[in-house]
């Protein structure tokens, strides 16, 4: 049990080959991450406050209290089986998409996973930050070199963003840290025990400026949004859907752990703004997502809308809402991926990814059309999908904390009621434009899709374990506030 | 101090005179008979045995002599020294087979050149300090204009030589003034001297002299136009000894100087040092950020990373010291990775320098293509490399020293540092269209393969298990 998030973590380091090994990794570890919920489920969801349910602390640079330790509890726990879950489909989906450099490729897909489960698990923040580096690099390459027609420019992007807002957070970390040397006498980086430093206001604001700014980028946020459409059309499918899956949950992961527990009080008081901005994101994400015509940047700025509500819901600051910020991150990892997978098989077969060029394709491939059609209706919060579950819950807990807010955010549904919609009615239906000769979903396509149709569908009808899951996690955090 | 020296004594200062022993043996060999590869071989038994004497004296108490202080300071920074000279030795046989004419020289200049480097860190005196500045300073002047057939050299090495003769003279010029205002040549003299007058203008001009000469020496702005030029004109193992030795050589000098007269009392002269690293950041970075010459760009690079260095030296006493020497460690071994490769690609037609010749190298030469990439994140500062935990100890430095603009400056420029580090590696990786260049690898590659494993390794081991070295450093390091 102690050793599980490590052998994760140490088995990817030296993972270097081809697909099949690399699907036979990530199995293996989403079957032992399975195997190790059910074994546990019980413990997890009764549990009264937060338990850490691994717990692994190495010395590592000691002169400056900075220690190799892992802990995962329910939120991590649900991050890493999402994390694993699409890992295991990024693997199947590239399975004949990229043709050249395999082994660089999948070694660098890997290591993006080996990354993001580092970040679940970090509870030292030099290690926090130094994964979230990690996470960084492969991700360049995947983009820079397996991407398509502008991949340069948006690998660069995508690159400078985050660098420049991770060494902002980097320079956050270590304020944080010597505050509280002075305070304490103790330098550490160790989450535990950083928790609870007393700041001074205005350098807590500035500080905690630092962790959401990376955070924000990560999520993203309205302003700083901009490498987020570049760098989701630009990336091979499996690198969209890693992106939009994981990379982005990345950020509300560090809010949630972060951000809000160290920062209480700055917190509260950038709650309303926090709150504004995501509502502004919702909408503008939304009307942005309806004048595209690239397939690949309108699932990217539905992900731009959808994100607005995690952090409509972060700023809340209640239990429910909390819940459906969690609930969000995962189903829109399922329902946002697959999205992308779908537009990837599109592209797969007709090499381009113009909207205006499709048109009445639901007659050839009645199978992608239909799976098309539930993750469409997923995306605009159709009642019996996850997603619908995930929205409810964050706009009700909102509604507590700002009515006039909330009510601007819900029409961010309606307008995701016309762009899902008009994704499908565009491609699938229709006149013609243009005789496509397609051949539908193949077996391996429809395991891919089939499993997320699964999830989505078993998330819309009973969210429990989930929501028992995070539970403690979400009231300990709560308790900081 | 008229006693004469005692076997202790002797033997504490043997990696010095090892150093000087070695060149003079080697001298009468090349008067006999000329050997490439004996004196190549030679030389790296000197460094070698410089290394050993460094090892087996290291956990001895200090000696101090009226010229030079023997103490861990001293030695870790000679025995680093002899490292980077050995690797550099190990590069230079192949690269003088293709390039030279005549081999055997450069391997005594070397030499010389370390030996000034590592007597300027262990000089406690003013005297001693110029002396061993000039050592190096005129072997380096051979050094750098050594390819003589090449016009680039030889103008480097007269640029260098009138602009080191010139900084050598302000530098004399300040110790004049320090001297004419304490009666003292000795650290130890002058800080005395200083507790009972305080700063007095003499002083602190000349101070400011002796700053003005050490900072040509380290290339910071605004004493860094050479650098580029001499970068790109001298060899590359020249080139990367200058960026090493010859700078590490300073910035110890600087350490042990600085510890004993506190300079960082005085606000002015603090304040000069940092607009001198935000000025060197900024103007590296964009600077480099314009160079299609890898060597170019290296050399503007290195004028940056000695900016962020000149940020843990302000913070002096925050444990700045020892962030300055372990910054320095992690950039000599990226530095020498860099210019290694360089002069391994090398070809006598010319030196792999622009940067569109390393177009698609990673689909001709994974190996040294995922070195160099290695060697670039370094320099970037991406985790799992030294460059990155480098990196963090100055800023930690810098945060413990309320450093807060200088270290925004510093996250600025590590953005600006990795678009153009990551325009070498995406260079590298992108398709090899039409370059059908192939590249011709001598067949004893195999030395300069050796240190090159030995750099990545270095590069790797202190970017992931960095406490090791941390202690020993913070062990020897002067407070």
């Amino acid at each position: 049990m102690l050793g599980g998030a490590a052998a994760w973590i140490a088995g990817r380091f030296h993972e270097h080959a081809a697909r099949n090994i690399s699907l036979i990794t990530v199995i293996i570890d989403f079957i032992f991450a399975i195997g190790y919920t059910i074994a546990n489920y019980s413990q997890i969801t009764t549990a009264k406050s937060a338990t850490w349910l691994v717990d692994l602390k190495l010395a590592w640079i000691p002169q400056f209290g900075i220690s190799f330790h892992l802990a995962m509890d329910g939120l991590s726990l649900i991050m890493i089986l999402l994390t694993l879950f699409l890992g295991v489909l990024s693997v199947l989906i590239s399975w004949t998409e990229i043709k050249d450099r395999k082994g660089f490729y999948y070694f660098n897909l890997l290591w993006i996973l080996a990354g993001i489960i580092g970040v679940f698990t970090a509870m030292d923040l030099f290690l926090f930050y130094f994964f979230w580096e990690i996470m960084l690099i492969p991700m360049y390459f995947l983009i820079g070199i397996w991407g398509h027609e502008r991949k340069i420019y948006a690998a660069y992007k995508f690159f400078i963003y985050t660098q420049a807002s991770g060494l902002l957070m980097f320079l956050a970390i270590l304020g944080l840290y010597f505050v509280h040397g002075k305070a304490s006498g103790v330098y550490s980086f160790d989450y535990f025990d950083l928790l609870g430093t007393k700041f001074e206001p205005t350098m807590g604001l500035l500080l905690m400026g630092g962790f959401l700014l990376a955070f924000c980028v990560k999520l993203p946020i309205v302003p700083l949004h901009n490498w987020l459409p570049d760098a989701h059309t630009q990336a091979p499918t499996a690198g969209s859907l890693i992106l939009a899956g994981l990379l982005l949950k990345t950020g509300a992961y560090g809010i949630i752990r972060f951000a809000i527990p160290f920062f209480p009080v700055a917190a509260h008081t950038f709650a309303p703004y926090g709150m504004i901005i995501g509502t502004v994101g919702i909408i503008y994400g939304a009307k942005l997502a309806f004048s595209q015509t690239d397939l690949k940047r309108l699932v990217a700025y539905t992900s731009v809308s959808h994100m607005g509500f995690v952090m409509l819901g972060l700023f809340a600051f209640n239990e429910i809402a909390f819940q459906g910020v969690v609930m969000q991150m995962v189903t829109h990892g399922i329902s946002t991926g697959a999205l992308f997978i779908l537009v990837g098989f599109i592209y797969e077969r007709a090499h381009t990814r113009d909207i205006n060029s499709f048109g009445g394709l639901w007659s050839q491939v009645p199978k992608l059309g239909s799976m098309m059609l539930i993750f469409a209706l997923a995306s605009l919060g159709l009642p019996g999908l996850g997603n619908f579950i995930a929205e409810f819950l964050v706009l009700s807990g909102s509604f507590k904390a700002n009515m006039i807010i909330t009510a601007i955010a819900s029409v961010g549904l309606v307008l995701g009621t016309i762009y899902s919609l008009r994704i499908f009615q565009r491609v699938f239906q229709g006149p013609k434009v243009k005789e496509w000769n397609m051949v539908d979903l193949n077996l391996r396509e429809i395991i891919v899709i089939g499993s997320l149709v699964l999830v989505i569908i078993w998330l819309g009808f009973y969210p429990q374990p989930v929501i028992d899951t995070v539970k403690p996690v979400i009231i300990n955090v709560l308790g900081y506030l | 101090m008229n006693k004469l020296i005692t076997t202790q004594e002797l033997f504490q200062l043997m990696p010095y005179i090892l150093m000087l022993a070695g060149p003079v043996i080697l001298l009468v060999f090349i008067a006999i008979k000329r050997n490439h590869i004996f004196s190549w071989i030679f030389t790296m038994a000197t460094f070698a045995a410089v290394l050993f004497s460094v090892i087996s004296n290291y956990n001895q108490s200090s000696l101090e002599i009226s010229l030079l202080t023997i103490d861990k300071f001293s030695l870790l920074y000679t025995g680093l020294f002899a490292v980077v000279g050995f690797l550099i030795t190990l590069f230079a046989h192949d690269y003088l087979e293709k390039t030279s004419d005549h081999k055997e020289e450069f391997y005594l200049l070397l030499v010389f050149a370390t030996l000034g480097s590592s007597l300027m860190v262990a000089s406690n005196n003013f005297v001693s300090l110029f002396l061993s500045l000039e050592v190096l300073s005129v072997s380096l002047y051979s050094l750098i204009a050594y390819l003589r057939r090449q016009e680039q050299a030889i103008e480097a090495g007269l640029k260098y030589l009138i602009l080191a003769a010139m900084s050598s003279a302000v530098l004399l010029f300040g110790i004049a003034l320090v001297y004419f205002e304490t009666g003292s040549l000795s650290y130890l003299g002058i800080a005395a001297k200083m507790d009972s007058t305080g700063f007095t203008p003499y002083l602190i001009a000349g101070l400011a002299m002796i700053i003005a000469g050490a900072g040509f020496k380290l290339s910071v702005v605004p004493f860094h136009w050479w650098t580029a030029d001499v970068y790109q004109g001298s060899n590359s193992l020249v080139t990367s000894f200058i960026a090493t030795v010859s700078k590490g050589g300073m910035v110890g000098a600087m350490i042990r100087m600085f510890t004993i007269i506190h300079v960082f009392n005085n606000e002015s002269i603090v304040l000069v040092l940092t607009i001198i690293a935000a000025a060197s950041m900024f103007i590296g970075n964009i600077l480099a950020l314009q160079q299609n010459n890898l060597k170019r760009m290296l050399a503007y690079s290195s004028i940056a990373h000695l900016g962020y260095i000149m940020i843990a030296f302000i913070s002096f006493g925050n444990g700045g010291t020892d962030a300055a020497t372990f910054y320095l460690m992690a950039y000599f071994a990226t530095t020498l990775g860099a210019f290694g490769v360089i002069s391994m690609l090398t070809t006598s037609d010319g030196e792999a320098e622009n940067i569109s010749f390393y177009k698609g190298l990673y689909w001709r030469k994974p190996v040294l293509a995922a070195f160099i990439s290695l060697v670039m994140f370094s320099l970037a500062g991406i985790p799992l490399t030294s460059g990155f935990v480098g990196k963090f100890f100055v800023a930690t430095a810098g945060v413990k020293a309320d450093l807060w603009v200088l270290l925004f400056f510093l996250a600025v420029n590590s953005v600006i540092g990795v678009y153009y580090y990551l325009r070498v590696i995406v260079m590298m990786f992108s398709n090899k269209d039409n370059s059908e260049e192939t590249i011709i690898c001598s067949k004893g590659l195999n030395a300069g393969m050796l240190a090159i494993v030995f750099v990545a390794v270095m590069i790797l081991y202190l970017g992931i298990y960095p406490s090791g070295v941390m202690g020993m450093i913070q062990n020897a390091v002067l407070h």
